[in-house]
């Protein structure tokens, strides 16, 4: 549904997108998850015809937007990350506008169906300079997917939202997501993690991971992170337990919560189970913490950064 | 085409939902109504002195013909400056809608709104009936003018809001781009004189050249005297056409910054 070949643009000297390349398919929700100013939002421009590539290839529902851009943006939806609507029109209005723009040949509706979908039944008559931020939100997702396209490109949908309001919009994309294509920026980690399928990390213009948000977590943290409660204050347990084969860190929470990390490979939670009970400590509780996604982020975006220091230091020095 | 005439409604309209068409329709309504008082009352005196003559729309048309230049950047300005400046360009530039159509559009919805203006009028036409016997031929031909010199000039102004993002840059495009082909037949009178002078046949076609560039000539000297010429028709024309093909050039190369 979406394809990306060696996609990279230059704003004068500063290249936004650095040949990235990536595929979407049908029944996917694939997450753009990166840093402000990553190129993300370029990227989706790109995607939906409203500026060239430098370089590169972008076939989106089978058409090539450089080649076909009409053909391709009648089957793409977009959501632009600041959702300009138009404010001296109705909601209906603006919709209805916007269905006519599409040529749809059932506009009424069509414009009743995303205004369903989007749960603004109530509110289909309310001037848009009334509405919240959260509203407009809904709107111009109701927008993108009034032509029911094969393909919704959402930048930062829920950025801006109230938390229920958010629950409210994933909901909504995760429907969406069962039968198209759906492709959404966001640095929420949270987000990428709950709602895509896939998750593409880019910083600097290049992706520097993509993997399902579970395998990504298990690629990159290989070891495993438990947390540890004791009855009382746990006095020398560290000790006990750093001695346990496979148990690299072992840091204290606070009194009688311990956090450890293990290598990789091998299960040592029934050998650091055994020790507190041995010991004499009383065990309360024990879990697996894994590592969220956002340490992963973290790590591969300053990963990145540090060694482009690297490098530049090295080229300084010689 | 249809695309263009979407939008072309939605413009039509926004003149009277926004408070610009009232604005513009009060200056415009005042200011004629006190032209044409005066214009009356000063042919009726005339009159009785006697060598006054029949009453003529050329009351109207004529002050009319100048004061359009002055609410015209007005009534564009915004047009695609706006989109620009509150982002919903890159909306209409991601349905499938050709720039083309987009300026097209945004030029109709406004010339749709200058005839309803210049409709308005017509109740000045109806009053001189009333009490005279106007000649009805330049009325006639002074509409087909003014339709077209209005066209021309909001095409003038579209061209000016598709430059820049900006509301008050665009209105300064606007008055400096309408206003330079209004008064450039200003110049080729000294360049006559010069030309004259030197009795070189090169500047002569440069001094016509100016004169069909200036707006006015095109209208006060033969539509407004109940001549219809096919050079004013098609200089009208051409300024429509060359300005709204600059204006797609730019929104087109929005794409490429």
């Amino acid at each position: 549904m979406i394809q990306v070949e060696g996609l990279t643009k230059r704003y004068g000297q500063r290249v936004a997108v650095d040949n990235i390349n990536f595929h979407a398919e049908r029944g996917e929700i694939v997450g753009f998850l990166g840093p402000n100013g990553a190129g993300k939002t370029t990227t989706m421009r790109i995607l939906t015809g409203y500026m060239p590539a430098s370089e590169g290839k972008a076939v989106v529902a089978g058409y090539d937007v450089f080649t076909h851009s009409l053909e391709a943006r009648k089957r793409t939806g977009y959501m632009p990350e600041t959702v300009p609507l138009y404010d001296d029109m109705t909601v209906w209005q603006y919709l209805d506008f916007m269905a006519e723009l599409r040529q749809l040949p059932n506009r009424e509706s069509s414009v009743d169906e995303a205004i369903d979908a989007v749960h603004m039944v109530d509110r289909a008559d309310s001037f848009i300079s009334n509405l919240s931020k959260g509203m407009r939100q809904r709107v111009g997702l109701a927008q993108a997917l009034l032509h029911k396209p094969e393909v919704l490109i959402l930048d930062e949908p829920t950025i801006g939202l109230d938390p229920a309001q958010v629950k409210d919009v994933r909901e909504v994309i995760r429907d969406l997501g069962k039968e198209r294509t759906v492709m959404l920026s966001t640095h929420i980690l949270s987000e990428a993690q709950s709602l895509c399928n896939r998750v593409l990390i880019i910083n600097k213009g290049k992706i520097v991971a993509e993997d399902s948000p579970d395998r990504l977590r298990a690629r990159l943290s290989g070891g495993d992170r438990v947390g540890l409660k004791v009855m009382g204050d746990g006095a020398g347990l560290s000790d006990a337990l750093i001695n346990v084969p496979g148990v690299t860190t072992v840091r204290a929470v606070r009194d009688g919560e311990l956090e450890i990390e293990t290598a990789p490979g091998g299960n040592v939670r029934p050998e650091l189970a055994k020790a507190v009970v041995n010991g004499g400590w009383g065990l309360v509780e024990m879990k697996s913490m894994g590592m969220s996604l956002e340490d992963i982020y973290l790590q591969l975006v300053q990963a990145e950064t540090e060694e482009e220091e690297d490098q530049s230091g090295e080229a300084a020095n010689a | 085409m249809r695309n263009a005439w979407t939008i072309a409604k939605r413009e039509f309209a926004y003149y009277f939902i926004s408070p610009i068409a009232y604005a513009v329709a009060l200056m415009f309504l005042v200011i004629l109504g006190l032209l044409f008082f005066a214009n009356v009352f000063f042919m009726s005196q005339q009159n009785t002195f006697g060598g006054g003559g029949e009453p003529t729309m050329q009351w109207v048309f004529g002050p009319l013909g100048s004061l359009i230049l002055f609410f015209v950047p007005v009534l564009t300005m915004r047009l695609l400056s706006e989109e620009q400046n509150k982002g919903t360009l890159e909306i209409l530039l991601t349905v499938p809608l050709k720039e083309w159509e987009l300026v097209l559009g945004k030029w109709l919805g406004a010339w749709l709104f200058g005839l309803c203006l210049i409709a308005t009028t017509i109740i000045y036409a109806l009053i001189l009936f009333a009490y005279g016997n106007p000649d009805l031929g330049p009325i006639y031909t002074g509409y087909l003018g003014l339709a077209l010199m209005i066209g021309a000039l909001l095409a003038v102004g579209v061209f000016a809001s598709s430059l820049t993002g900006n509301l008050i840059v665009a209105v300064a495009f606007g008055y400096a781009f309408t206003l330079t082909i209004w008064i450039i037949g200003f110049i080729s009178d000294p360049l006559q004189n010069l030309a004259a002078g030197l009795s070189s046949g090169r500047s002569n076609l440069i001094v016509d050249a100016l004169n069909y560039i200036d707006f006015s000539g095109h209208f006060q000297n033969t539509f407004n005297r109940g001549v219809i010429d096919t050079s004013d028709v098609v200089y009208f024309l051409s300024v429509i056409a060359v300005s709204l093909f600059l204006a797609t050039r730019v929104v087109e190369a929005r794409r490429w910054r």
